[in-house]
């Protein structure tokens, strides 16, 4: 979908008492959501399963992105809660599809399950990671181009 | 002219008239225009297809490269295709699948035009240190299996010198080109289907170890110095190996082996 047509999607969400919006094209799925007045906007591929459309409660949308102590606290209290997702391979981490485009998630983020969160490349061989739960990004570990080791963690999501 | 041009088209029935192969091309997917083959077959994937089916188009209007970047495949010129394999193999082995691609290719390349090409690694094909191949590969996993690759393969066949952008004509060749004689696409397709599943049941027998040799036969850069552009650096040192998971080994001036997975050769 062209970026034209994500900002008009993204006008008529703000515009309109919509919570959540989902729109499949091409192959190619954008999910638009409205977060403390704000509004995220997602894509990931159209035969992903998509966590069923609900609107935000509005203590979660306000919760500040939590920082590094943070997470750890929420480890203490509820290590549960925190989902962890690791590199099935040997690779290097892309946080966006190509070097001109935004990242494909933020810290603090909420993502849906099979959302893609970032690319891992090994010999050209291309492998989108996609969230296993619905839930919101506590921590990125991996950096943007670098290696990363199989099974080495790279998101740390905080279940919602 | 216009007989032999049409005779040209890769439909499903000329398709299945020369193939070779029990398994590629059990399935065809043929299409006069596509976005991308790899973005049709993973999504045939998703939904269940088979190891085998070959999708294939006569141009693509969104061929890609890696990080995006564009695959110019252009109406008629070139094999633009890919196929889905399943192989029962751990999440992280995945890396070892491309190979096969760029060394059927090559072989295919070479017994069919008596041409010698050359590999670039990952997987690029080259004659005379110009590209004629390229390979992008997608895989999907579940519960840290390989669920399925794709494997998507560009080939430069019937191009004429300056038939590119001119950034392109600096660094692409096409087998036309290199033969000085127009090729069949039909037979080449056949071919590179015949060799992948010749290279892919070997591996499934006798695991990769052959493959990879294969590849550094071909490499001429393999035990050499060579440097690599990652993001915006550039890492040198000598190409000492390939290792068990297909990743290359680069031994720097300080004597420390670095395991490369992704990056630009530079010529």
């Amino acid at each position: 979908m062209r970026p034209k047509e994500i900002k008009k999607l993204i006008e008529l969400v703000e515009g309109s008492s919509i919570n959540e919006l989902e729109v499949s094209r091409y192959g190619k799925k954008v999910s638009i959501r409205k977060n403390l007045g704000n509004v995220v906007v997602a894509s990931s591929s159209e035969t992903a399963a998509v966590a069923p459309p609900q609107a935000m409660p509005a203590v979660e949308a306000k919760a500040p992105v939590p920082q590094p102590k943070d997470t750890e606290t929420a480890k203490q209290e509820g290590e549960t809660n925190v989902f962890e997702i690791k590199s099935p391979m040997v690779g290097t981490f892309y946080r966006s599809p190509s070097p001109e485009t935004d990242p494909y998630i933020q810290e603090g983020d909420i993502v849906t399950a099979n959302q893609v969160l970032c690319i891992i490349e090994a010999m050209k061989l291309m492998n989108e990671i996609e969230s296993e739960v619905r839930g919101r990004i506590v921590e990125i570990l991996a950096e943007n181009g670098k290696p990363v080791e199989y099974d080495q963690v790279l998101f740390k999501i905080e279940k919602l | 002219m216009k007989l032999r041009l049409m005779s040209d088209v890769l439909s499903e029935t000329k398709i299945k008239f020369v193939l070779k192969t029990k398994l590629f091309g059990k399935r065809i997917y043929a299409f006069w225009s596509i976005g991308s083959t790899n973005d049709f077959a993973y999504r045939l994937a998703m939904q269940g297809e088979d190891e085998g089916a070959l999708v294939i188009a006569e141009q693509q209007e969104r061929g890609r490269g890696r990080k995006a970047r564009v695959w110019d495949s252009q109406f008629g010129k070139g094999l633009w295709l890919s196929v889905i394999l399943r192989p029962d193999l751990p999440s992280s082995n995945a890396g070892l699948i491309p190979y096969l691609a760029g060394v059927s290719v090559s072989r295919a390349v070479e017994d069919l035009t008596g041409l010698q090409p050359e590999m670039k690694w990952p997987n690029d094909v080259m004659l005379n240190n110009m590209k004629c191949c390229g390979v992008l590969s997608e895989v999907n996993f579940k519960n840290g299996k390989i669920d399925f690759i794709i494997l998507g393969i560009g080939i430069n066949v019937n191009h004429e010198a300056g038939e590119w952008s001119d950034e392109i004509d600096k660094i692409a060749t096409s087998l036309r080109i290199e033969k000085n004689e127009r090729l069949e696409r039909a037979d080449l397709l056949a071919e590179i289907l015949f060799q992948l599943e010749q290279a892919y049941d070997d591996v499934k027998k006798n695991g990769f170890g052959q493959l990879l040799d294969q590849w550094k036969k071909r490499c001429p850069v393999f035990q050499q110095n060579i440097t690599i552009l990652q993001e915006d650096k550039k890492i040198s040192g000598t190409f000492i190996n390939l290792d068990e998971k297909g990743c290359l080994l680069l031994k720097g001036e300080d004597g420390k082996i670095k395991k490369i997975v992704a990056g630009d050769l530079l010529v």
